[in-house]
């Protein structure tokens, strides 16, 4: 796969109109586009305190004081970059369907990094397989690691199993600035996912998931007796398909994915659902933001 | 309880390979999935092909057993026995007459019998018996007392209409045999109650009278006669019928399919209406007589009148003179009277018909006679007894050929004697409980005694007395009327023999053609059940010696007036009696029929809907951690 075609000189153009949504201002590093929690010397006016010794004297609000005699000092919001962050899962389950499920992944997280390092903010590209979290880059900012970013991307390939509660909390723990960050996966990971999500957000995370499934998952063709064979663990079940299985399959599916959309919603993540057929663009400047990851 | 068939018992044995099926292991085709969480496990392998596995517990298995048990049990017939009261039997009679032919009910009349009595052979309870009489003129019975419903529905798939006039004493009696032997019978009659000949009085079992039918409206020809005339024959026709207003039709009379002549006919609803064809040519052939009506009922819209070649029939007359009967002898073409003084011995010669008119007949030396007011004492079969005054006609047969268009209901007798008679002899009019008129039939001939005097009567005098004596000399010297050979359905045809004819083919109005080998002088057959012309043609080794036609023509006025009644004058007599209890043994299997094909469905269902194995499927949500959180 080469991201590199898939991403033309128009569609990147198109990219780069877009931003990752931030929900809540958080310090930076350096001086950036977004709002930061600091105060301190930019053009958008914060609010006045009262002056204290050590405070720069050129930050005395004279007008407040020929009219109160008493010193104040003006506080304006400071504006510096986010670091996001992107986890694209990359277990066998991943490397299935038709479209695949980790192209598929590896070209969102593709779009989404371009728009961040157009954006000025810092970007964290990482991997999950197994228990751990392989990063795919450093923290990287500026439009011109793009590449660099395309050809990391390109050299992923699925292996390992999934799971997500280790390798999430794993992450969490790394000293690193937190920010959004954008799940890719299928969640077929048998431990859950759950306490790994949580502790994201305990970390500062602004979590977001997008779930994906394949066509062949979301309306199996199977039928009559058949041995299924998981490809990520091996496990082998042995069914005797017919059209009722496949309804209760769909029930199955259907009650699992509303249920992880609930406690997504509950716990202030947002949960996008996501089929590989849904083509690029439309999923990128549409769907997103329509579902507000993207503004 | 016990088993009628026990050894069906061994059917069991069948469980052993379903189990065994169920102890194979199913090759299955293998396919990679990226995930096992959401799929369902496998339920129980029905198919095997590979070695052994352990045996796993099913409930398709478990159903697939009791299924097998079910219908091994009922292939073993179980039964228990039960103390219950004998059902009844249950005739279903079927008036097959002309009449039921009637349109008024679509298709026709008996057919929505037969419809009537499909339901009513449905509303019977599984254990009564049923029987099936059906018939006209003659009554059949079709089925025997059966449980077997199949069969009684199959026969009245295939009960016709006949074109015989309705004998409903000859059905019910029939039918009175078949269900009175069991002390609790039924007869149930589909009909339409247009019955000439009603027998009165009670049966003795239960009668259940459905009738059919809806109106009457017909019109058709009951009495034809051709008797000699100045310019040529002439041609009375009668029409009646049930008709519900006076109009007038058109009768047209055909020769060969030539139009001779064509009569507009009042007719009203009380008299009906008559027309008399005069001039016609006395040339032998059939005459073909067609009523242009639309009314309900066909068969008697035309009739066919066979002339074949004069036959001469030899009558002697012993007695004091009858100027009225020596006239109406005259009027029949063909016959030669002789007369003979009342004290003179019977001649030598051998005559057709002997007419004893109150005379103390020496009949031994007869064949055919007739016998007008025999003197008291004994005759052969039947016994004189003293004079009964002014008696009055209570009851006559109208549909014996003797009585064919003759109303003896308005007969004015001045006194007769008591007769009584052998059971030999069918009592054709009655006067209170005397016999009047009587007739046999014996290997000697065909004999007839009326045993009052003409002469104290009004016999005579009436339009029907011509008629009756050439009834009387047709039927006893098996002529047919002189040159007119005109019969019903089911009427005996005789033919007088050639000597040298060897064999006789007689065929019949649809073409068929029947062959018999005379061994008399007169050969009668009696496959006459269809209306039209029937040609009798005698044959001496392959060679035509002689030819003669009969017409067989519906002719009854009963028929003919298709107005349904419904009620009959007859009556069924005596609740059915409950007889006492008995043992029987009550068949289960049906209960257990039904069983196997109700556990079939649920077998079914399972499969495919109801039981699913969950233990090994992983809950939705990640292992149910979700829950909790």
């Amino acid at each position: 796969m080469r991201l590199r075609d898939t991403f033309g000189e128009a569609l990147l153009g198109k990219l780069s109109r877009l931003r990752l949504a931030v929900r809540r201002a958080r310090p930076g590093r350096q001086s950036g586009e977004r709002r930061s929690t600091k105060k301190g010397r930019a053009i958008e006016f914060a609010d006045f305190r009262r002056y204290a010794v050590g405070d720069d004297p050129r930050l005395i609000d004279w007008n407040v004081y020929a009219r109160l005699e008493k010193l104040f000092v003006r506080l304006y919001q400071e504006e510096e970059d986010v670091t996001a962050h992107i986890l694209i899962d990359a277990s066998r389950s991943m490397d299935w369907g038709e479209p695949q499920k980790l192209g598929f992944a590896l070209r969102l997280g593709a779009a989404l990094g371009y728009i961040v390092l157009a954006t000025a903010d810092r970007l964290v590209v990482s991997t999950l397989r197994d228990d751990r979290v392989v990063p795919l880059t450093p923290p990287l900012r500026g439009k011109h690691y793009t590449l660099g970013l395309f050809r990391r991307l390109e050299a992923v390939e699925a292996g390992g199993t999934t799971r997500l509660n280790a390798a999430l909390t794993a992450y969490a723990g790394r000293p690193q600035a937190p920010g959004p960050l954008v799940l890719i996966s299928d969640l077929f990971a048998p431990e859950g996912f759950e306490a790994g999500l949580k502790a994201l957000q305990g970390a500062g995370y602004e979590v977001t998931v997008c779930h994906v499934l394949a066509p062949q998952e979301l309306e199996p063709d199977l039928t009559g007796d058949l041995e299924l064979v998981d490809v990520e663990t091996g496990d082998r079940r042995e069914v005797t398909l017919t059209p009722a299985d496949l309804d209760e399959y769909a029930e199955n599916l259907r009650r699992w994915r509303e249920g992880v959309a609930a406690w997504c919603l509950r716990r202030g993540i947002n949960f996008i659902p996501l089929d590989t057929r849904i083509p690029l663009e439309e999923l990128v400047f549409k769907e997103l933001p329509r579902r507000g990851v993207l503004v | 309880m016990g088993l009628i068939a026990p050894a069906a018992l061994a059917l069991f044995l069948l469980a052993g390979p379903i189990v065994v099926l169920y102890l194979l292991k199913l090759r299955r085709e293998r396919r990679p999935v990226s995930s096992l969480m959401l799929w369902p496990a496998a339920r129980a392998s029905l198919q095997a092909n590979r070695p052994w596995q352990r045996f796993r517990w099913s409930w398709l298995l478990l159903l697939q057993l009791l299924i097998l048990a079910a219908l091994v049990l009922g292939s073993a017939r179980p039964f228990r026995v039960e103390t219950a009261q004998p059902t009844g039997r249950n005739v279903l009679v079927l008036d097959t007459s002309a009449s039921m032919g009637a349109a008024d009910v679509p298709p026709n009349r008996l057919e929505a019998a037969k419809r009537e009595a499909r339901g009513y052979l449905e509303s019977l309870h599984p254990d009564d018996e049923v029987a099936l009489v059906v018939g006209g003129r003659q009554a059949r019975v079709l089925v025997n007392p059966t449980r077997d419903r199949e069969l009684v529905r199959r026969a009245l798939d295939a009960v016709r209409v006949t074109a015989e006039p309705s004998d409903l004493g000859e059905l019910l009696r029939l039918a009175v045999g078949i269900a009175g032997g069991t002390g609790r019978g039924r007869v149930v009659l589909f009909s339409d109650g247009v019955v000439p000949n009603l027998p009165l009085g009670r049966l003795p079992v239960p009668l259940d009278f459905r009738p059919v039918g809806a109106r009457g409206n017909n019109l058709g020809i009951t009495a034809v006669q051709l008797r000699p005339g100045p310019g040529g024959d002439e041609l009375f026709v009668r029409l009646d019928g049930s008709i519900p207003e006076a109009g007038r039709v058109l009768v047209r009379l055909l020769a060969g399919g030539r139009l001779l002549d064509a009569r507009e006919v009042a007719v009203t609803p009380e008299g009906g209406g008559a027309a008399v064809f005069s001039g016609v040519p006395a040339d032998e052939g059939v005459l073909e007589v067609v009523l242009d009506v639309n009314d309900d009922l066909g068969a008697d819209n035309r009739v066919w009148v066979a002339r074949s070649g004069r036959q001469t029939v030899r009558v002697l007359y012993q007695g004091r003179g009858n100027l009225f009967l020596e006239r109406a002898l005259g009027l029949i073409r063909g016959v030669e009277l002789t007369r003979l003084a009342p004290d003179s011995p019977l001649p030598a010669d051998r005559f057709d018909l002997y007419v004893f008119d109150g005379v103390a007949a020496r009949v031994e030396g007869a064949g055919n006679w007739w016998w007008i007011n025999p003197p008291a004492g004994t005759g052969p079969g039947f016994e004189v007894g003293p004079e009964v005054l002014f008696p009055e006609v209570t009851f006559f047969d109208p549909e014996h050929p003797l009585l064919r268009s003759v109303d003896l209901g308005g007969l004015a007798l001045a006194r007769t004697r008591a007769v009584t008679a052998t059971a030999e002899w069918r009592v054709l009019a009655t006067a209170g409980p005397t016999p009047i008129l009587l007739a046999r039939e014996t290997e000697a001939g065909r004999q007839v005694v009326s045993a009052f005097n003409l002469q104290e009567s009004d016999f005579p005098l009436q339009p029907g007395f011509p008629i009756f004596v050439a009834n009387l000399v047709a039927w006893t010297a098996r002529t047919g009327p002189a040159s007119l050979a005109v019969y019903r359905p089911g009427d005996p045809v005789p033919v007088r023999v050639r000597p040298e004819t060897t064999q006789l083919k007689v065929v019949r109005p649809d073409g068929s053609e029947l062959t018999f080998e005379p061994r008399a002088e007169v050969f009668t057959f009696g496959q006459t059940d269809q209306l039209g012309v029937y040609t009798v043609v005698q044959l001496s080794g392959g060679q035509e010696v002689g030819r003669s036609l009969a017409a067989v023509n519906l002719l009854s006025p009963g028929e003919s007036r298709t107005a349904p009644r419904s009620e009959l004058p007859v009556v069924g007599s005596g609740a059915q009696e409950q007889p006492a209890e008995t043992e029987v043994r009550r068949e289960l299997w049906e209960v257990l029929a039904l069983a196997a094909l109700g556990l079939l469905l649920l077998e079914w269902w399972a499969f495919y809907r109801g039981i699913r194995v969950r233990l090994r499927l992983p809950r939705p949500f990640g292992g149910g951690r979700l829950g909790r959180a």
